[in-house]
């Protein structure tokens, strides 16, 4: 299943926005053009399809309630409204829409939500129920177990859309970052946790494709296992290989930012299958290696045997010269007096016969986004 | 007005390019490049592709080509040339072009103006002398921004660039350049024809 076509309204700086997804998406734009906020819509519809840890409630107040996410630029509607159209693997279109705004109480209520496959509408709220006890509205129906049997399988799609932006300093750290255990945390509170509890043949499994590559780009580097501590508390070790003659061992907080991104970023190729998204997965690494990203992406997905959405957000160049990657794989945000707008190259002509005349999204697209005015950044300091 | 779109080697002709274009009435696009000229090198060709409907000012540094003459250059690098491709050598330097506008540049390095070359492209590394003339300014802060400390493998000051791209957005004037620089003079006419 992969998120084919997005719809937004008033959310965050998208006032109004419309476009297509493909399977593989890079998301370019200048410093916050609303990127991330871009990839918080998926993590939003994840967080809102959760029965337990999650729920719309939570997801609206994790994002400091409606008016926090609502566009500064909303205008007469200002209800916040998200639109996807999901292909199934059987081909099949699923449309969920959500909508939603404020009571006087300021507490978040949902004004619409709908559900259709292949054109056939399973749930249209408010509905009668509804109506009935207003205090439903409170809840989308996906976190429901029993409102969503008709569509379980959005629900546990949604659920599967993976947010991926690992800092190594929380994972040398995770205790000084946050004293509780959080779980499934994106910037890797519990990551080494997560590792440590998958399954033993399937770690293992990946330990050792992750340590063939890392092997690559951290030359040193001989083997990787994940062990506990005598306190319980799992730990990423390296064997690196030095100038005494035995090697020596490395544990996560000895382990370079890059090692740690780029360890973090290979799992999380290798972990789920449902949509991905990648912040800026080019920090900290060596350009060389950051060339190789998008094929490397490709080669796990592949010899995993899946199709899987993945969602990157980049200002690489190395990454976005890569000739594989075509225009309709970019979506450009270029913030306006209005809003961000959501830009593909499938509208410029012009773009779309630069690209077939064998430019790259690196030469050609990447040069828009670059910030107005970026000439006077120095001259105003 | 016409949109041009410019492929250049880096900022300051980023900046020198803007201004003459704007200077003419014509609209900036996009500013494409921005790494060297061997990028141009190896991309002329397919930016060249798409200028049957899209307009291109390219610049480059005749000095970074290695070619005798500013035609060999194009003969080599752009034999087909589409027709909205404006492909212009700048001899020999980018700074040739800023140093031919002698009264403010001498302004801007606070030196006297008989320090200036008259003829800025027959300098044989019109950067170096531009850095040159600057390490005799009399303002210690021109001196720091566009000279390189000493021992520095650096071939220009920190702030060189920055600096430079602010005297071109504010006090270059392209007319009296144009006087003093025959390259310059005929990129102006040949954008003037479109």
């Amino acid at each position: 299943m992969f998120i084919q076509r997005l719809k937004i309204e008033n959310w965050k700086n998208f006032r109004k926005g419309e476009i297509n997804l493909s399977r593989r998406l890079f998301l370019i734009g200048p410093n916050a053009s609303g990127k991330s906020n871009f990839l918080d819509i998926f993590r939003f519809l994840r967080e809102i399809s959760l029965d337990t840890g999650g729920g719309f409630k939570q997801a609206i107040e994790t994002r400091n309630g409606v008016s926090a996410i609502r566009c500064l630029f909303a205008r007469q509607k200002p209800d916040i409204s998200i639109e996807v159209e999901i292909k199934d693997d059987d081909d099949s279109i699923w449309i969920y829409h959500l909508s939603f705004g404020q009571n006087q109480n300021r507490n978040p209520i949902i004004k619409s939500e709908r559900v259709e496959h292949n054109g056939k509408i399973l749930l249209d709220r408010p509905d009668t129920d509804d109506k009935k006890d207003i205090a439903r509205l409170s809840q989308t129906s996906l976190e429901q177990l029993t409102a969503n049997n008709k569509f379980r399988s959005i629900t546990n799609f949604f659920q599967s859309i993976n947010y991926q932006h690992l800092i190594p300093q929380v994972v040398r750290d995770s205790k000084g970052f946050s004293p509780v255990s959080i779980s499934n945390d994106p910037f890797g509170r519990d990551f080494l946790h997560r590792v440590e509890r998958t399954r033993p043949n399937i770690r293992d499994s990946r330990l050792k494709k992750i340590e063939s590559v890392l092997q690559i780009a951290v030359p040193q580097l001989k083997e990787l296992k994940v062990s506990r501590d005598s306190s319980g508390i799992p730990h990423l070790e390296g064997i690196f290989e030095h100038w005494r003659p035995h090697a020596g061992k490395q544990f996560e907080s000895q382990f370079s930012d890059g090692t740690l991104r780029l360890f973090g970023l290979l799992w999380s190729l290798f972990e789920g299958d449902g949509t991905l998204l990648m912040e800026e997965p080019e920090l900290s690494l060596h350009k060389e290696v950051v060339r190789l990203l998008p094929a490397m992406i490709e080669k796990i997905f592949r010899s995993r045997k899946i199709r899987r959405q993945v969602i990157i957000s980049t200002f690489s160049e190395e990454m976005l010269a890569d000739k594989g990657i075509g225009g309709e794989e970019i979506i450009r945000l270029e913030p306006s007096p209005d809003g961000t707008k959501l830009v593909s190259p499938l509208d410029s002509p012009e773009e779309m016969e630069q690209l077939r005349n064998g430019l790259s999204i690196a030469d050609v697209i990447l040069p828009k986004s670059s910030p107005q005015g970026i000439q006077e950044l120095l001259f105003s300091l | 007005m016409t949109v041009v779109n410019l492929l250049v080697e880096g900022e300051i002709d980023e900046v020198v390019a803007n201004k003459i274009v704007c200077e003419l009435g014509h609209q900036v696009g996009t500013c494409y490049g921005k790494k060297g000229s061997v990028y141009i090198k190896n991309k002329i060709a397919d930016f060249n592709k798409s200028a049957q409907n899209i307009c291109y000012l390219v610049l480059v540094d005749f000095m970074d080509t290695g070619y005798d003459c500013p035609p060999e250059v194009i003969s080599n690098w752009l034999p087909h040339k589409n027709n909205l491709m404006i492909f212009r050598t700048v001899v020999r330097e980018i700074e040739s072009w800023i140093l031919a506008d002698r009264k403010n540049i001498a302004k801007f390095l606070n030196v006297n103006l008989e320090k200036i070359p008259t003829h800025p492209e027959s300098e044989n590394d019109p950067k170096q002398k531009l850095v040159n003339i600057a390490r005799n300014s009399r303002s210690s802060k021109i001196r720091s921004s566009l000279v390189p400390e000493q021992n520095s493998t650096a071939q220009v000051g920190k702030l060189y660039t920055s600096e430079i791209k602010r005297f071109v957005s504010e006090f270059w004037d392209i007319k009296a350049a144009r006087k003093n620089s025959p390259s310059l003079d005929k990129c102006f006419k040949r954008l003037k024809e479109i």
